[in-house]
């Protein structure tokens, strides 16, 4: 009996230590606790394990958009007296973190942002400061995982948190189009047309670029870029393994002849031109108001001379989810 | 539990206190080897699941989210699986029921990288770097379908021909079913049915138990028959049975012995509106003892054929096929368009058929005179 008791101390004071050793830091910022400590407000807590904190900012596209950073001051008095804290991009914090993590988020280049000041100041009797960049997410490089190690450098008075002092700040940019859609329509084919209906997402490719998928083939990689300028959609451009060039692209207007069958009828009803499938109604427009796409674009697969020779013809009306 | 109870009542029944206690052990031995014998067939049961097994090892933002889902052969995909990242340094383990070859892909919350892959082995492996956007698998099927893919994109610049007979050369002999169904919405035979039939008839006897296969087969064969085959003057044609405006099964069985006109339209097709003043005319011109009429409307959406129907005031029988070309209207009539029509004797043979608006009374006045 007494073996045993002294077994299940052991193994308690193992499970102990074990749950000691995972348990997450102290919380990122509460007013209440002690005083003093200068923190960067947005990081999420971290394992004690983790090199850095690491937070997602997803921004608009733009020519160039605020990113405020704050910065805490903890403590229910606030700071005692005006504090100037010096802030600072820490490009090797970054690098520390893709190294300990095995990821690969790219340094966001100076090109893309700018600092106004690395100093800001938290006024006397209040908790938070500003650090703010401007980015230029209109001109990013929508392919790349673009990310900022900040770092709060020294300040005035207080004590800067050795656990929430650095941070990772990933900068996602996302355009105003860019969501999840119910989309419908049909898709016209020599051999297998069908219905559209499903849930699609158009991807961010730029400020006003779009990256969609061909009707339901999106799990063929067949997918196409565009813009949307006003209310109108424009500059088609292949991707994935969507045919290039006169190959596909957005119709100008009804092509029933390009096809002498169209899916399981070649009669007027069930081929492009016929409503309720009718260029003028898809016609590759967007409406703001009610954040519906018209689109009606097509291609083949080679050979073909323009928009009267694609055997794929798709209709589509995409409402924003 | 039962079986227990039941031996300990049979045996106290039975036993003196002494043969009674030693009952009481093999008893507790017999329940407890039943129990062993029920656990181990339905230990094997479990076992002998198939299941397949992804390891995926990433690159990728921690705490973002996997998803494993299978691309399904109309377009859709279903959801399998999914799996949080805490760490790039262990790989994520998927399980899925492998019944039999399918296409799958992985997606994320990280970004719109998705990976196709074809489940062609138990244990495949991938190495997906969702940062650099580029992937690695030890899947024969995959990687044969990338190749050919990169082979067509340089055949792209080259004529049509060529390109098409690469397309049905990669089908005739690629190995793997799910392969041969992924690709298969790229294969166009255009009105070249002949090919097309045989193309179909190679790849059933390739892959004879593969269910996705057979579904193309006989959707192929379908399509085949409309296109192939109509029904022509003076051929007997089949009845037809669908519900009507009340949801009432109507069959033009009924119709024996009676002149008449059967029509096939749609609510989306303005070229069969067209008709409809003419048939109302027809309606009222000739008697109801000598001819009937019945439309069928290839309408998805019930609501929108009511609405025309009673907006029309269109009072003889009035039935509605849901399922438009996949429909038992066209599959059993075979006509391939509409508007499309047919003038039936009371014997039930073909007396005219895609009869224009402009001649329907003159052509039905003609028979009903004869």
């Amino acid at each position: 009996m007494k073996k045993y008791h002294k077994i299940l101390s052991i193994a308690l004071l193992i499970t102990a230590t074990a749950f000691t050793s995972c348990t997450k830091q102290d919380s990122v910022f509460d007013s209440d606790d002690q005083g003093g400590i200068l923190e960067l407000a947005d990081l999420p807590s971290r394992a004690g394990s983790t090199v850095y904190s690491i937070t997602s900012k997803s921004l608009d596209a733009a020519a160039e958009i605020s990113l405020p950073i704050t910065v805490n001051y903890t403590g229910a008095a606030g700071a005692p007296q005006d504090i100037t804290v010096t802030m600072g991009i820490n490009a090797s914090a970054l690098t520390a973190y893709n190294t300990a993590q095995s990821t690969a988020y790219v340094a966001l280049p100076t090109t893309l942002y700018t600092v106004s000041s690395t100093t800001i100041t938290i006024p006397k009797g209040t908790k938070t400061g500003t650090f703010e960049l401007k980015i230029k997410t209109g001109s990013f490089d929508f392919t790349k995982s673009y990310a900022l190690g900040v770092s709060i450098v020294s300040a005035t008075a207080g004590t800067v948190s050795g656990n929430y002092g650095t941070g990772i700040f990933r900068i996602i940019a996302k355009n105003a189009y860019e969501a999840s859609y119910t989309v419908t329509g049909w898709l016209f084919h020599p051999t297998a047309g069908r219905a559209i209906n499903a849930t699609k997402t158009l991807a961010t490719a730029g400020a006003v670029t779009s990256t969609a998928a061909v009707g339901d083939l999106g799990g063929s990689n067949y997918y196409f870029n565009f813009d949307v300028s006003g209310s109108t959609l424009t500059n088609y451009a292949a991707a994935g393994v969507t045919p290039t060039g006169l190959n596909s692209g957005f119709f100008t207007s009804d092509q029933p002849g390009a096809s002498a069958t169209w899916g399981n009828s070649s009669g007027s009803a069930d081929r492009p031109g016929t409503s309720p499938w009718l260029h003028s109604t898809y016609n590759n427009t967007y409406d703001a108001a009610t954040k519906t796409f018209y689109m009606h674009y097509g291609y083949v697969a080679s050979g073909g001379s323009g928009q009267a020779s694609w055997t794929r013809q798709v209709y589509e009306k995409w409402v924003r989810k | 539990m039962y079986f227990h109870f039941l031996l300990k009542e049979l045996s106290s029944l039975t036993a003196p206190f002494y043969i009674q206690q030693q009952m009481q052990t093999k008893r507790n031995l017999v329940f407890i080897i039943m129990i062993a014998i029920a656990c181990s067939i339905f230990c094997r049961c479990k076992s002998t699941e198939p299941i397949g097994k992804i390891t995926v090892s990433t690159k990728i933002g921690l705490d973002e989210k996997i998803y494993l889902s299978k691309i399904l052969f109309d377009g859709n995909t279903k959801l399998i699986d999914s799996a949080i990242v805490i760490s790039n340094k262990e790989p994520l383990i998927f399980n899925y029921p492998n019944a039999e070859e399918g296409v799958y892909e992985l997606t994320s919350t990280f970004n719109n990288f998705k990976i196709m892959f074809i489940s062609d082995n138990n244990d495949l492996k991938i190495k997906a770097d969702y940062f650099t956007r580029t992937a690695s698998l030890n899947s024969a099927a995959t990687n044969s379908l990338l190749k050919f893919r990169e082979l067509q994109a340089e055949h792209a610049k080259l004529k049509d021909s060529i390109y098409f007979k690469n397309l049905i050369n990669y089908e005739d002999t690629v190995k793997s079913p799910a392969t041969f169904t992924y690709v298969f919405n790229e294969v166009d035979f255009g009105n070249n049915f002949q090919g097309l039939k045989e193309f179909i008839a190679r790849a059933a006897k390739r892959f004879p138990s593969y269910q996705p296969v057979k579904d193309i087969q006989q959707h192929a064969n379908n399509f085949l028959k409309i296109m192939e085959e109509e029904y022509h003057v003076g051929d007997q044609l089949p009845s037809l049975a669908l519900p009507d405006r009340n949801n009432k099964k109507y069959s033009t069985t009924q119709l024996k012995g009676k002149l008449y006109f059967i029509d096939f339209w749609s609510t989306f097709c303005p070229a069969c509106l067209a008709y409809t003043e003419v048939k109302k005319q027809a309606l009222k011109t000739f008697p109801a003892s000598r001819f009937a009429m019945v439309s069928v409307a290839l309408d998805p959406e019930p609501a929108d054929w009511k609405r025309y129907v009673d907006g029309e005031k269109l009072s003889w029988p009035q039935l509605i096929d849901q399922k438009v070309w996949e429909g038992p209207a066209v599959k059993t009539l075979k006509f391939d368009s509409i508007p499309s029509n047919f003038l039936v004797s009371g014997e039930g043979k073909v007396l005219a058929k895609a009869i224009p608006k402009d001649s329907l009374l003159s052509t039905i006045r003609r028979f009903l005179k004869d």
